[in-house]
């Protein structure tokens, strides 16, 4: 026993130190640096003159969160209801926000929405009009960026909610007297509430601090916090003022989060599910011609970004003839435009992917074996949602100075840990106690019990752990860009860097390979967890 | 308080089917209908409930045709076999659902009566998730005849309770469908229940009625070998009265046994 006993202890040091220094430590700089704004009424003036983007975000983000349940909702109802040709399809593109990068995002938007975009063509083509018509950049084209991001997480927590609601309740209501609008009212929605609060929360943290979208779109006119904090440190230096708003960000932003962990931990419980009906769509009624219109709408809104990305990467814009030129010009020319070349860009990106998704996994591990009883996991999941990339690289900026790879890979790991720790409690918490108890009395110890029952029972939990913190390291900008001094370029800085210089279509031949990793990353984790609650 | 009939009902699902059933249950009457898993009794309860559609036949309440009726109009109360409680309100708002849909007076009142009934007096504020299984139930039976509905529907009440509460719930099934005069249709695949709760004894297999009568009838001369053999472990024995409320009966039995004495138990709950 004395030997084990050591093991833990090296097991929790080494998570201790892991959130130490990859966190807390970069945070209290942060907060440190902040205080110092705050006795010298820097502080309160950095806030007071920046109220009009604290207030930009909030709005922003409420109508982003609005949108996102009001198209969310509806198709966890088709998701969970439902029975349609296509439906698992449906299902596993909902995972696909969780881990398409957001600098893709942006890239299809431009092409589609853009001013030399596909739609713009067509309507100066139409209307013969003088000049583009202005929809993409600014607040407009933000929402519809974030709404496109964000609905179909709605869309997931909601739909596992209502598959977990026993219809029997629904059917009891029916035989007590109340109408279908009544049931709804009374006894479906009061069970959805939580799921809805919860991913309306999620929602709102992600619009609230995102970056690559507001920072790409936003133009000159409109920008948030998160993109504020990039402009103070990178363009105007000012650091204080910088780590003020970051503070306000974090503090603004805890109270959602522990709401959202609070909420899911009630219902990521599987239950017992009841006998549930699934109604085919039948389009013999006016009900079901609008729900296929609804899911014809949401296809055409996933499929759009992606398949207009692949498109422009192989097409010849002289001739309008397919071509593979593109890619060529990305991998012949040693670009010193973004400090690297293609290839140097698609390495570093695997290997920061690749050690950051390791290190989340495992402390993702780690933390949910022992986590509750060092600082309680609730608390690290918390904080670690509600701290923005921009956030985290500008407390490491200030504490460990410029980018150094191991910091890359630390704040990596910290920015996709959320989702690691998430993916591995649950599966954890789905082996049943008897099972555990059982092993117990036959008289196998804790090592035993995670060598034999837990470890083997969660392997395809820790695959879809590795894959989703490598998909989330690869898409990440932010944290990069901020520590971002010419030598680390990732495959997302390159494309940012060729979007700005409006080399569009090197940008989307670049944008299908990330896809192309992407994609991978997102098999592997539809694969290990097509029955377990991933986030 | 209606008669229920259903005429050459036929209904079928993926890999099982019931074809033309027909039943009749009078008006205020008790019927159990036993049988194994998987035999449609459930099936059957949601037909009459209006949840389940039916491919051909027709469906009557007191005479009338409800077959096209949808479940909220039927008036009928329904107790699910895993009650189905609406676990986000508390006693009084799951019994009061029906009242309040119906837009009833008096609901205060109501409510308290049917609470009384199930023996759950007092218990109007509490969560329906601090309850027990047996009070559960009861709260889920309160549920379904708070409004007075025209009749009661139990799928397996007694299934998922324990052995001296089964018994005592028993007991109160046969209060209730006595004060409330409701006509009464049970599904079990305890034919134990059957004997002592059926006015109307239905043995169902396989999606057909091997036999239906009056409960003594069925287990005294079972027309089926499949009813003979569901009733081949018990034994009818007459009991006549003594005093006191005493009675007095004497069986014989075969049995493969080489003793001068043996114990039989008799459960004293099953008796009609």
């Amino acid at each position: 026993m004395g030997k084990d006993n050591a093991i833990w202890l090296v097991a929790k040091f080494a998570l201790l130190c892991f959130f130490f220094f990859s966190f807390l430590y970069p945070m209290l700089g942060l907060g440190v640096r902040a205080a110092e704004g705050i006795l010298l009424e820097e502080f309160v003036n950095s806030i007071f003159s920046n109220s009009n983007i604290i207030q930009n975000s909030f709005f922003q983000a409420s109508i982003s969160t609005l949108f996102s349940l009001l198209l969310g909702v509806p198709l966890a109802f088709i998701l969970a209801r439902r029975d349609f040709p296509g439906k698992k399809v449906i299902r596993s593109l909902s995972l696909v926000p969780f881990v398409f990068p957001s600098i893709l995002v942006v890239l299809s938007f431009v092409i589609v929405f853009g001013n030399n975009g596909v739609v713009n063509s067509f309507l100066q083509n139409i209307f013969h009009l003088d000049g583009p018509v202005q929809f993409l950049y600014g607040f407009f084209g933000i929402i519809i960026a974030h709404v496109f991001y964000n609905f179909p997480i709605v869309a997931r927590l909601v739909c596992i909610q209502w598959e977990n609601i026993d219809s029997a309740t629904e059917q009891a209501a029916k035989t007590l007297g109340a109408s279908r609008f009544s049931i709804f009212l009374n006894v479906t929605l009061p069970q959805l509430l939580p799921s809805i609060i919860a991913s309306a929360s999620l929602v709102f943290i992600y619009c609230f601090m995102s970056f690559a979208i507001v920072l790409s779109l936003g133009g000159v006119g409109f920008s948030t916090l998160e993109v504020q904090i990039y402009y103070l440190i990178s363009r105007a230096l000012d650091i204080s003022s910088g780590a003020s708003l970051a503070l306000v960000q974090f503090v603004l932003l805890l109270p959602l989060a522990a709401l959202y962990i609070f909420l899911s931990s009630k219902y990521s419980i599987a239950r017992e599910r009841g006998q549930n009906i699934m109604k085919k769509i039948s389009l013999n009624s006016l009900q079901g011609i609008v729900e296929a219109l609804f899911l014809l709408l949401v296809i055409c809104f996933i499929a759009l970004p992606l398949v207009s990305i692949i498109m422009f990467a192989l097409l010849d814009p002289a001739s309008g003839n397919l071509t593979l030129r593109h890619f060529e010009k990305i991998f012949s020319s040693s670009q010193s435009l973004v400090g690297t070349t293609a290839l140097g860009a698609i390495f570093l990106s695997i290997l920061i992917g690749f050690f950051s998704s390791i290190a989340a996994t495992f402390f993702g591990l780690l933390a949910s074996l022992r986590g509750s009883k060092i600082f309680g996991s609730g608390l690290i999941l918390g904080s670690s949602l509600a701290i923005s990339s921009i956030t985290l690289g500008l407390g490491y900026f200030i504490l460990y100075g410029s980018a150094n790879l191991i910091f890359i890979i630390l704040g990596h790991a910290v920015i996709s840990f959320p989702f690691a720790l998430r993916a591995i409690k649950n599966a954890l918490g789905e082996i049943s106690k008897d099972n555990i108890d059982a092993a117990k009395t036959l008289s196998a110890n804790e090592f035993e019990i995670l060598k034999y029952i837990q470890l083997p029972k969660i392997k395809g939990a820790i695959a879809a752990s590795l894959a989703f913190a490598f998909a989330i390291s690869l898409g990440e900008l932010g944290f990069l860009l901020l520590l971002y001094d010419g030598v680390y370029a990732t495959i997302p800085v390159y494309i940012y860097r060729l979007i700005s210089t409006f080399d569009i279509f090197a940008a989307t031949a670049m944008g299908v390979i990330l896809m192309a990793i992407g994609f991978v990353c997102f098999y592997i984790i539809e694969l290990f967890s097509s029955q377990r609650q991933v986030v | 308080m209606v008669e229920i009939q259903l005429i050459s009902v036929s209904v079928s699902f993926e890999n099982w089917s019931m074809k033309n059933f027909s039943l009749k249950v009078p008006s205020g009457s008790f019927c159990v209908i036993v049988g194994p898993s998987g035999c449609g009794k459930t099936t059957l309860l949601r037909l009459v409930a209006g949840l389940q559609e039916l491919e051909s036949g027709k469906i009557f309440f007191a005479k009338k045709d409800i077959t096209k009726l949808p479940a909220e109009q039927r008036d009928i109360g329904f107790v699910f076999q895993n009650d189905a409680l609406f676990s986000h309100m508390s006693v009084f708002e799951n019994v009061a659902f029906g009242l309040a849909q119906k837009k009833e007076g008096e609901i205060e009142k109501k409510v308290k009566n049917a609470l009384s009934l199930v023996h759950l007096e007092g218990f109007e504020k509490r969560s329906v998730t601090t309850l027990s299984s047996g009070q559960r139930k009861r709260v889920a039976i309160a549920r379904a005849i708070c409004y007075s509905p025209k009749a009661l529907l139990l799928d397996e009440p007694l299934s998922s309770l324990d052995a001296k509460l089964k018994e005592k719930m028993k007991l109160l099934l046969k209060e209730i469908s006595q004060k409330t005069k409701t006509t009464i249709i049970m599904v079990t695949h305890d034919i134990d229940e059957g004997f002592y709760l059926a006015d109307l004894l239905v043995v169902m297999s396989n999606g057909q009625i091997e036999q239906t009568g009056p409960a003594l009838e069925v287990f005294k001369f079972p027309k089926t070998d499949f009813v003979k053999d569901f009733v081949s472990d018990y034994e009818v024995v007459e009991a006549k009265s003594k005093k006191n409320g005493l009675f007095e009966g004497h069986f014989s039995v075969p049995l493969n046994k080489r003793a001068k004495k043996v114990f039989f138990n008799v459960k004293k709950t099953n008796w009609r």
